[in-house]
């Protein structure tokens, strides 16, 4: 039996975390049938059959499904499921909404977030926040899994010539409502969810010099944190603060400056990606997680870290 | 990591890093800790961070005053900022037991030197306004004290001792450790170190550590949960208006401390039932550790708390943090020696590490680059305790003494949990007899007996309370016929072989009984003419000794003796303690009594004073030793203990038209300082020479070496600072001294008393004190602080009772 | 209105996981546990909403082990009006508490049905969404923004790209993001009050569902150990480290 992979796009263009999902879906079974669930959007439609990897697409265009609302789309993945074996999508927003929406209906326990395929039926997926991982056999008939796309490299987007096969429309619910979608427009990312992180310790000396956090954070569209011992002394309000008594965070890049790294912090950033110390103390526990640690006084330091950042053509935001 | 090192301080909670800085700070910057995950990742980080300054006992008190001192000048030295809130901290009372605690407190306060004021429950109010007032009797402020950020202090000593040349590994595991040649030899995970010196600073992991080397630990830690809450306005008001904190606050009868924490409130109460947690050892690979929190436990406190600082219920609930802390059957220390092996050094079982952690690791540094300590470290001695402290003993005390973290410090407390344990054999004979029993090392021993309807039951006081009437009827009986006490607990053991007469008179400052049957009080000093150890010796045989010393101080006698002991097989240790009995007979009827129950001479010429005999008693053999110490007439009867009913049944029965009754602990007490009769751990100590003791009589610095003669002839050139001197307390009505009671003269501060009692047999209240030496003379009025109150004091001549000792003579 | 809450104990979000020698799962024992955090802003939200008065009662219902209780308690705690304990031994999959969901669902008849969007545990993040298909509801997952309105909920959701704002009709289930609010701290006076209040409790087995799980699991390991550190010499070195080694900047 073959897999069925559900896209994700915005009628026009393919989601790229479709194409690693892809890449997963094939990985059990070369068979892999891609759903495009759509208004209009014959072009997604068009692309997904020029993956390589895509065997088969089927195209189910309809007016309900213009936005994307998991109660629409449920009905018209169930009607389909009985032929297939696996029912894959992306652990994103997307995915995360609309899958388990399908397994309860074909009473299937659903394996989220897989990270490797080991095979058919025998996936690993991280569990306590990648903390631990487990490995874990489905013994449903049907197997609904969402992938975790970082995890699988996307497929190629060109070569291939897979078939379109016009799908029935499934139930309208009438049950919600699509409104409106926005971009985010905060200046300064969220500390919780930031991309980058960078946090001051009592070695800033001062509310005043927090400035210098500041410039970099800007320059790398980083949220700013903070120790306790900085909120403490007064130099940053405590809604910064990262720790234990504070928020957790766990960013891409997470960068410490004048932080000795005292445990109640550590336990607030310590699952970072990639972890920066700036110290002037050699000793300080901070280095013991860093993955990059600078030894320097950082009123020298994080100067210079802004002229070189200045000197790079693109930042990643 | 180095392959040789002077020292290996295993783990890096604030105790072990301390005690690295100090090593390094004495010199020895030749030291390693090794750490098995990160710096504080035991107890140290989850710890409040306060430092109390209050403790009962001298030793402790020494050493959480120096912590403090030290504390504040870390930042200077190593750059490190502390996080060191000197917010003051504030001790409530609602009862007059407490305030009596807390004036008894005061006088070991003044005489070690720390500051602490009383307040009245207005001026409470000034401090801590959000302090309900109204059913306090008053108050201590410690101005001095405060709190730190642990974790900032660990690192700041770490700085410290690395700035010295000490080195610290984390992540690296002690596998194992065994004794070579020359000291000992670490396994690690990353490698192996050969040092001359381990100290133990494992936490949680004591016993596991202890286990590496055959020592069971008597450390088990005990769950404590500390409570925080969000900002409170009004603290925030006050913050913002530029207000001091208001101080640590603790509610000592409702069992709480309570401070300010990020414009909200810490609340950490003392409870029953926090059970021992860790009792097989952490897990491998645990790090920062915390339990689930229990507030149903803490309710009677929190209702307190709310009701003393209503604010603390108005606001929620942050975080509750429930983490392990050490503890210890008494809820002190382990810091020195460790016993039976060379060079092993335990710093374990720290209930209030933080604190404990600076004066721990000065004085360890001490003894081990020294060779002894500079205070009297008995309070915290490892070997205070001995293979009676089982896991199971030590689960049930250790519980017991987290609950009793705040209960009043009565001077003669005894707590219940874990008894009996150890019993005499004629334990059931005595209870019926009236016994209201105490524990000493794991052994029920009879306090006082009630009579004449008294309820059989103790009544702590640090005034004088029922029992009080019920020694004098002790004291009385043993003044005007015969007293039968107990005193099997004794520490007891035979020195014998080729070498066991030249190695004991090496030991000991006194000169060893000559001949056969003779008995000497022997004075054991340490290197540096301290008093470490007393012994009653009575000479069995050529090369033959029967030593007597103090129960309590079993493990730590013993184990002095088996250090110095030649490790050649010429002297032979034997430990006579559990097979051996003692029952004492003492008044003027002993001879008697004696004479009624043996077929043996007990007339003065045959049988003379400091002499022993081996005798029956009834059916029993007896070795009797005219010697004892409350100054009467009177026999030592140590006996195999499978005699002990036996002879206590005929003595009672015999003695039953004289008069005889038993009598208790406290009873000897009152009658030993009638007698100026000394204690070591009162008015013997490592802090004093046998001269300032008044033990003169028993040195004999021209007899040949000793342990400790050089320093002691030192110290004689230089002067001795104090003189033990024995007072009457005029005008008591309801108290007595109690030890460590300042005393003045002209208002200043001349000295501390170490002891005292009512004496029943001279009708005076008695003290035994250490005064300057120009003050000590018969007849010189002095003053005395007992409970806060003043009295006058005269110096009396010494053993105010029988001083020529015609009595214990005839 | 009633509002059904739905909790989970989880270890607490401080702790450090550690991975059992056997494999057999993590480290449970002398483990603190602790609200799953989502979950705290599920229950804050429907006090808030009680408290605005559009709704009459909140619910909380918690599956798992007899100690889920102290979950339950602590809704309570910060404003919850009663609990239900459904008791379940052993792993639980999210399809069964669902499935379990679905039976308190149809006794107690909410209006709403909050949630965390997603248990720290075992990350799934599949509970709510199950629940709503099982009762052919409505669903607005990882909600950042409720508005009550009459017969509708208005609900903006955090997605990848951003914030969506669809319309749900009432009987709805939401789960919540952290964003949506900030979770009030329970004031102890409040925790002993909740003591007080009623928690009825359930057995799975009675409610009629099968419980027993699909998925097998083989065995837990722990994550590849974080790469040892190391120390740079400058800041240029640094720049160059973060752009070319690991392409963070």
């Amino acid at each position: 039996m073959s897999v069925l992979l559900i896209s994700e796009h915005n009628n026009k263009e393919l989601k790229p975390f479709t194409l690693n999902a892809i890449t997963a879906a094939s990985k059990i079974n070369e068979d892999v049938h891609v759903l495009v669930l759509g208004h209009n959007s014959d072009s997604v439609a068009k692309l997904v059959s020029e993956v390589p990897n895509v065997k088969k697409v089927v195209h189910i265009n309809d007016t309900i499904y213009e936005n994307y609302l998991a109660e629409n789309y449920t009905s018209a993945i169930i009607n389909l499921s009985k032929d297939y074996s696996h029912i894959i999508c992306s652990a994103n927003t997307f995915g995360k909404n609309l899958m388990p929406r399908v397994a309860a209906l074909l009473d299937v326990s659903q394996v989220s977030d897989i990270t490797k395929v080991i095979s058919s039926d025998t996936f690993l997926r991280p569990i306590y926040a990648g903390n631990a991982f487990a490995t874990v056999k489905s013994s449903d008939k049907i197997k609904c899994i969402t992938v975790r796309p970082t995890s699988f490299d996307p497929a190629p987007t060109t070569g291939g010539s897979a078939e379109i096969q016009t799908g029935e429309v499934g139930d309208s619910t009438n049950l919600s409502k699509f409104i409106k979608k926005e971009e985010i427009k905060s200046d300064r990312p969220e500390l919780g969810t930031a991309r980058v992180v960078i946090s001051g310790g009592r070695g800033m000396q001062s509310g005043e010099n927090f400035k210098l956090i500041t410039a970099v954070a800007d320059k790398l569209n980083a949220a700013i944190g903070a120790s306790r011992a900085a909120v403490d002394a007064g130099y940053i309000t405590n809604d910064h603060q990262v720790g234990q008594t504070g928020k957790v965070v766990v960013p891409d890049l997470y960068i410490a400056v004048g932080i000795s790294g005292a445990i109640q912090h550590l336990a607030g950033m310590k699952e970072s990606k990639v972890i920066v110390a700036i110290n002037k103390d050699g000793e300080a526990p901070i280095f013991s997680v860093a993955d990059y640690g600078l030894e320097a006084d950082l009123f020298d330091a994080l100067p210079k870290f802004l002229e070189e950042l200045n000197k790079l053509n693109t930042i990643q935001k | 990591m180095k392959s040789k090192t002077k020292v290996v301080v295993v783990g890096g909670g604030v105790v072990g890093v301390s005690a690295l800085y100090h090593l390094a700070k004495k010199g020895w910057s030749d030291v390693v800790l090794i750490e098995r995950k990160e710096l504080t990742s035991g107890s140290t980080w989850h710890a409040a961070g306060l430092l109390p300054l209050f403790n009962m006992s001298y030793s402790v008190g020494q050493l959480h005053k120096y912590a403090v001192n030290l504390y504040k000048t870390l930042e200077e030295e190593t750059g490190k900022n502390v996080g060191f809130s000197v917010v003051s901290n504030i001790r409530l009372a609602s009862t007059k037991d407490r305030m009596d605690e807390y004036h008894q407190y005061a006088g070991v306060a003044k005489t070690i030197g720390v500051d602490v004021k009383f307040l009245t429950p207005k001026q409470v109010k000034e401090i801590w306004p959000l302090c309900h007032t109204d059913d306090l009797i008053g108050a201590i402020q410690h101005p001095e004290d405060g709190y730190i950020q642990p974790a900032d202090l660990t690192q700041a000593l770490a700085t410290g001792a690395r700035n010295r040349g000490a080195e610290i590994h984390r992540n690296t595991t002690v596998l194992s450790m065994r004794q070579n040649k020359d000291g000992w030899v670490v396994e690690t995970d990353k490698g192996s170190i050969e040092c001359e010196h381990v100290i133990s600073c494992s936490g949680n992991f004591a016993r596991q550590t202890g286990e590496m080397v055959g020592l069971d630990i008597p450390v088990i830690p005990v769950e404590h949960q500390y409570i925080v809450t969000e900002p409170h306005p009004a603290i925030q008001k006050r913050k913002k208006e530029g207000l001091p904190e208001m101080g640590v606050l603790r509610d000592s009868d409702s069992r709480w401390y309570m401070r300010e924490e990020a414009g909200g409130l810490i609340l950490g109460p003392y409870e029953d039932g926090a059970p021992a947690c860790y009792v097989e050892g952490p897990s491998k690979n645990s790090e920062y550790e915390l339990f689930q929190e229990d507030l149903d436990r803490l309710a009677p406190h929190i209702e307190g708390a709310i009701h003393r600082v209503p604010a603390f219920g108005e606001v929620g609930v942050k975080k509750v943090y429930n983490g392990a802390i050490c503890y210890t059957p008494d809820g002190n220390p382990i810091v020195g020696p460790a016993w039976g092996l060379k060079n092993f050094w335990i710093n374990e079982g720290h209930s209030f590490g933080i604190t404990a952690a600076g004066g721990a690791g000065w004085q360890l540094a001490e003894w081990i680059i020294d060779g002894e300590p500079t205070i009297d470290m008995l309070g915290v001695e490892p070997r205070r305790y001995g293979n009676y402290a089982t896991k199971s003993y030590l689960k049930a005390k250790n519980e017991e003494a987290y609950s009793h973290v705040f209960i009043v410090h009565y001077p003669d407390e005894e707590r219940p949990a874990a008894r009996p344990l150890r019993t005499s054999p004629c334990y059931e004979r005595m209870k019926k007899l009236g016994a209201v029993f105490g524990q000493k090392f794991g052994w029920e021993r009879p306090n006082f007996f009630a009579t004449d309807g008294m309820e059989q039951k103790d009544d702590w006081s640090f005034r004088r309370s029922k029992w009080f009437d019920a020694i004098k009827k002790e004291c009385e009986n043993v003044k005007k016929n015969v007293g039968l006490l107990d005193m099997t607990a004794f520490a007891k053991c035979r020195i014998k072989g080729p070498k066991a007469e030249e190695f004991l008179d090496y030991l000991v400052a006194n000169k060893l009984p000559k001949k056969i049957g003779r008995i000497n009080l022997c004075h054991a000093l340490n290197t540096k003419g301290g008093v470490h150890s007393e012994f009653t010796i009575m000479k069995e045989a050529e090369n033959s000794y029967y030593l007597v010393s103090a129960g309590a101080n079993l493990r730590l006698d013993h184990d002095w003796i088996q250090k110095w002991m030649p490790t050649d097989g010429s002297v032979i240790f034997e430990d006579l303690t559990n097979s051996n009995g003692v029952l004492v007979v003492a008044g003027p009827k002993a001879r008697e009594l004696m004479q009624r129950v043996s077929t043996d001479d007990y007339s003065n010429e045959n049988f003379k004073w400091l002499t022993a005999k081996n005798v029956n008693v009834g059916y029993a053999p007896v070795n009797a030793m005219r010697v004892n110490f409350v100054g009467e007439l009177g026999w030592e009867l140590h006996h195999p203990i499978e005699y002990q009913n036996h002879i206590f049944d005929k003595l009672m029965e015999a003695g039953k038209d004289l008069g005889i009754k038993p009598f208790g602990i406290r009873a000897m007490n009152s009658l030993r300082i009638e007698k100026s009769y000394k204690l070591v751990g009162t008015e013997l100590s490592i802090e004093y020479s046998p001269y300032e003791s008044g033990l003169d009589r028993f040195v004999h610095p021209n007899k040949g070496n000793f342990i400790g003669l050089e320093a002691l002839n030192k110290w004689r050139e230089k002067g001795f600072d104090n003189k033990l001197v024995t007072l009457e307390v005029h005008d008591t009505t309801d108290s007595d001294v109690l030890g460590n009671n300042p005393i003045y003269k002209d208002d200043k501060v001349v000295g501390r008393a170490t002891g005292g009692e009512y004496g029943f047999r001279l009708d005076k209240s008695i003290a035994l004190a250490m005064v300057k030496p120009d003050l000590a003379n018969v007849g010189e009025k002095l003053k005395v602080d007992i409970l806060g109150k003043m009295y006058e004091a005269t110096i009396l001549e010494e053993s105010p009772y029988d001083s020529e000792n015609k009595l214990l003579r005839a | 209105m009633k509002i059904l809450v739905a909790v989970k104990r989880v270890i607490d979000y401080n702790v450090q996981i550690r991975v059992k020698d056997d494999g057999s799962g993590v480290v449970t024992e002398n483990v603190k546990m602790s609200t799953n955090p989502p979950d705290d802003n599920a229950i804050e939200e429907a006090v808030k909403i009680k408290e605005s008065g559009k709704a009459k009662e909140v619910v909380a219902v918690s599956v798992g082990e007899e100690k889920a209780q102290e979950t339950v308690r602590k809704a309570l705690a910060v404003g919850a009006d009663r609990g239900i304990l459904v008791k379940a031994e052993g792993a639980l999959e999210p399809l069964a508490v669902s499935k379990i969901l679905q039976k308190i669902v149809e006794k107690e008849k909410p209006d709403l049905v909050f949630m965390g969007k997603q248990a720290i545990d075992d990350d799934c993040n599949q509970t709510g969404q199950m629940l709503a298909a099982l009762l052919k509801w409505p669903q607005a997952t990882f909600a950042s923004k409720i508005d009550v309105k009459d017969k509708s909920l208005e609900v903006t959701r955090e997605i990848d790209e951003g914030l969506e704002t669809i319309e749900v009709n009432i009987p709805a289930i939401v789960t919540c993001d952290l964003r949506l609010n900030e979770p009030r701290y329970a004031s102890l006076p409040n925790i002993m009050k909740a003591k007080k209040k009623p928690i009825e409790q359930l057995n799975a087995s009675d409610l009629g569902v099968d419980t027993k799980p699909r998925i097998e699991q083989i065995k837990v390991e722990e994550p590849p150990k974080r790469k040892a550190g190391i120390k740079v010499a400058s800041v240029e070195e640094l720049v160059q480290k973060l752009k070319n080694e690991a392409k963070v900047i």
